[in-house]
């Protein structure tokens, strides 16, 4: 897959979409066509297809997110290698970029930085064990304003995974206001919220 | 086709219907792949979430189609196997069918005990004595735990096989046993019959 060069060209992006998706419709027509023979080979079918799935959310919101993050920053190139290097190094992070909608009415707790945007700051920041390690980081244009900010947490019910305060927290601010928030999970997983929803990408 | 599989079964035709629901869905989406819109990963992340609550439904149908003759505690086993999956459990659990299963395999400690999330977790505990070998189960009891299985011998090429993947095949091509298997490095579900392994998912309860 040619993830690395979709991500700044839609048109690549596009063509991979329709490569997958196609690939997707071919499995599924096999597996409808044979359904009533009542063969168990189904769920190899049904497993493959969940495969190319999560393969397409991942090159669809690696690529969106490389555009929205331009929207948010002017320093978006900084931005991405820090999420790159907290999620290689498997360091917990929650970080919020403000756009039109104030967030300060939403969180509290935390401590003005005012400092201009850096990998090294935002993983010393996200460096376990540090003070302001819980939390969240919240940058506007290319200013961090502030860390270790508690953010509201969402009323939603994930059924399909263990709770975890951040995601809780990530969801819970953006169903408040047009802010982008980017996660980095104990085991190196990355994902963005924005308007309520959670999703995954890819820093490789 | 039977059709009566006691306690919580989907039916084949809503599978049936449910999958061709999502092919429209993706047909609708190569069609609507121009416009470059955030949108459209909501759609992607819709489409594959209406997806995986499908293919749940089709994994317990052909679980419970293949084993309602022979135990009606399929609910209770299903569970336990996805709350095994979920913390990354190692588990090696033989449902007997018609075939005996006892000269195939090296016998374990003899349990003749009641199904239960309960005891199937905690003989599956790392360290525990019983934890190493597969549970035996036969109609409504856990007739033993601890039992070696006979290995596979096929090869499978570019794809590694773990020794409690080779055991579920191993017997599953001896016997029409049900093998279930949860692997310990990805906790990914998986069952084994008539010599083919087989990935399923189950539904949360």
């Amino acid at each position: 897959m040619n993830n690395k060069n979709c991500r700044d060209n839609p048109a690549l992006l596009q063509a991979e979409m329709a490569k997958q998706l196609n690939r997707v419709a071919e499995i599924l027509r096999h597996g409808i066509s044979t359904f009533d023979q009542n063969d168990i080979q189904i769920l190899n079918d049904l497993e493959e297809i969940s495969k190319e799935f999560a393969d397409l959310e991942m090159l669809v919101s690696t690529y969106f997110l490389n555009c929205l993050l331009t929207e948010y920053t002017e320093s978006s190139k900084e931005l991405s290698r820090a999420v790159h290097k907290l999620s290689l190094k498997r360091q917990q992070a929650l970080i919020v970029l403000e756009k039109s909608d104030p967030v300060t009415p939403h969180i509290q707790g935390g401590t003005p930085i005012n400092a201009q945007i850096s990998s090294p700051l935002l993983e010393s920041i996200f460096y376990p064990g540090s003070k302001l390690q819980q939390g969240a980081v919240l940058i506007k244009a290319d200013t961090v304003l502030s860390a270790g900010n508690v953010l509201p947490v969402t009323q939603q019910i994930f059924w399909d995974r263990l709770f975890d305060l951040n995601e809780a927290s990530a969801v819970g601010l953006s169903e408040r206001c047009d802010a982008l928030i980017l996660l980095v999970a104990a085991n190196g997983t990355t994902s963005f919220c924005l308007e309520g929803n959670l999703y995954p990408f890819t820093t490789a | 086709m039977e059709n009566e599989f006691g306690g919580f079964s989907p039916k084949p035709e809503e599978i049936k219907q449910r999958l061709n629901h999502i092919a429209d869905g993706v047909d609708a989406l190569i069609s609507s792949l121009d416009q470059q819109k955030i949108g459209i990963l909501k759609e992607v992340r819709q489409l594959s979430k209406r997806f995986s609550a499908t293919s749940k439904m089709a994994s317990a149908y052909h679980l419970n189609r293949l084993l309602f003759p022979y135990t009606t505690k399929c609910d209770v086993i299903l569970q336990t196997l996805g709350q095994l999956s979920d913390i990354r459990r190692g588990a090696l659990i033989v449902i007997e069918r018609e075939d005996p299963v006892d000269e195939w395999i090296t016998r374990g400690t003899p349990l003749f005990a009641e199904i239960s999330g309960e005891l199937l977790d905690s003989i599956f505990h790392v360290g525990s004595p019983l934890h190493d070998g597969a549970v035996l189960i036969r109609s409504d009891k856990i007739v033993s735990a601890a039992n070696i299985l006979p290995l596979t011998k096929k090869i499978y090429k570019g794809k590694k096989l773990g020794t409690r993947h080779r055991a579920a095949i191993g017997l599953s091509e001896r016997t029409d046993a049900l093998v279930f298997v949860v692997s310990e490095e990805t906790g990914k579900e998986s069952f084994s019959f008539n010599g083919a392994l087989y990935p399923f998912q189950t539904i949360s309860p």
